[in-house]
């Protein structure tokens, strides 16, 4: 999630919600900002951590995956290498994967609600993007 | 990855428009769909942002137990409800007679009308809030001062919520005995997750995490503790005793047990 907060503010909040564990990713400004809560069932890796990516591998004991959590960058110009960075140590991967978070894009104009319309090639990087992951 | 509800989870003003767009989201790769097949995804309403927040569950486990009539104590410290089951269990309505069973499900019957109509705490009105404000979501042309009363209602309500639990789940639940399910559930929360039954392991070691997995575990786990594993044993260190029961007695106590005792036992109970 987007914090926009210290992580004095998110510990805080960790308290609250009782989670154990806690990973936070400092906010820059008044923007951006990441924490990704988690419980004491689960063993958590960190793989990668930037302000727009948190990746890692999650094990319940059992089973494990990996999960992106994505914050698509603020500057539509760097949306892209987001992606790119995403694609990167994504694109080998055959194990359980899926990615959550604020992309910060859409696919169409159907995911639209009022405003002009998007020029189609507009959504091309975010498709292809999620078409090379193998996701849905 | 399949969803429900209302996906445009974003909603701002841009050149003096209202926009609304699909930004927050979950996508999965064809090997993570193996591995939780029934993933879903949920929106629930802007309440501290102008994003919704994106819920994904594993697992499916419906609640079994929703539909269930739980008496609330809250109900019992409101005035009016008092005169609710008294109208509802002397029946003021009716002059024919009626059992206690059919009083009770009278006064269960009011208490339900009585509930939807009268009853209001921060719990209803959060329900209430919470449609509201998923209402004006989806709108496409929100009233933002409404939007933001309701917001503010709801911070007082959500306040109140967790005051009233806490304090119920500290200092009522385990003097009173309380057997409301809700009640003890809430006050495990309130405690922090700290009660909690996250997951049981099972024979073969692994954790299962879902209500219904539990469930079996210890059924199996409880079944195996009353029964006996080596009864072949118990003769052999029995071997040098000498009986007390007789055959006689034995059969006597063996013999299944006949309505004629069951009456007497029943009577024999003082009250």
């Amino acid at each position: 999630m987007e914090t926009k907060n210290s992580e004095a503010f998110v510990k805080k909040i960790q308290g609250w919600l009782g989670y154990k564990n806690l990973k936070t990713v400092e906010h820059v400004g008044t923007s951006g900002g990441l924490a990704i809560f988690w419980k004491d069932n689960l063993l958590v890796d960190f793989l990668f951590v930037d302000k727009n990516i948190i990746d890692m591998k999650v094990s319940d004991g059992v089973k494990s995956w990996l999960v992106s959590c994505v914050y698509g960058d603020l500057v539509t110009s760097l949306r892209p290498l987001v992606w790119d960075k995403i694609y990167s140590f994504g694109r080998s991967r055959s194990e359980a994967w899926f990615m959550i978070g604020d992309f910060y894009a859409i696919l169409s104009n159907d995911e639209k609600l009022g405003g002009p319309v998007r020029e189609l090639s507009s959504f091309i990087p975010f498709q292809s993007f999620l078409e090379n992951c193998d996701v849905t | 990855m399949a969803s429900s509800g209302n996906g445009f989870t974003w909603g701002g003003v841009r050149n003096k428009q209202w926009i609304q767009c699909k930004l927050d989201r979950c996508f999965g790769n064809p090997a993570w769909f193996d591995l939780f097949s029934s993933a879903h995804q949920w929106f629930p309403e802007k309440i501290g942002s102008d994003h919704k927040p994106v819920l994904v569950k594993f697992t499916t486990d419906k609640e079994l137990f929703s539909k269930q009539f739980w008496f609330d104590k809250r109900w019992a410290e409101d005035p009016s409800f008092f005169q609710v089951i008294q109208d509802a269990w002397q029946g003021n309505n009716s002059r024919k007679f009626k059992s206690v069973v059919e009083r009770a499900a009278d006064c269960k019957q009011a208490i339900g009308v009585w509930k939807n109509k009268i009853w209001s705490n921060s719990e209803i009105r959060i329900k209430r809030l919470r449609k509201e404000l998923a209402a004006q979501d989806a709108s496409l042309t929100p009233c933002f001062q409404r939007i933001s009363v309701i917001k503010r209602e709801l911070a007082i309500a959500f306040r109140e919520e967790e005051v009233f639990w806490r304090q119920k789940s500290q200092e009522k639940w385990l003097n009173d005995g309380d057997r409301n399910t809700k009640n003890f559930q809430a006050s495990v929360k309130a405690d922090g997750v700290k009660n909690s039954l996250q997951f049981l392991v099972d024979d073969n070691g692994i954790d299962q995490f879902s209500d219904c997995k539990k469930g079996e575990i210890a059924v199996k786990y409880f079944s195996d503790l009353f029964k006996s594993v080596h009864t072949n044993q118990v003769s052999v260190f029995l071997h040098n005793f000498q009986p007390r029961v007789t055959e006689t007695m034995n059969q006597d106590l063996a013999k299944p047990i006949s309505p004629t005792e069951i009456r007497q036992a029943a009577f024999s109970i003082s009250s």
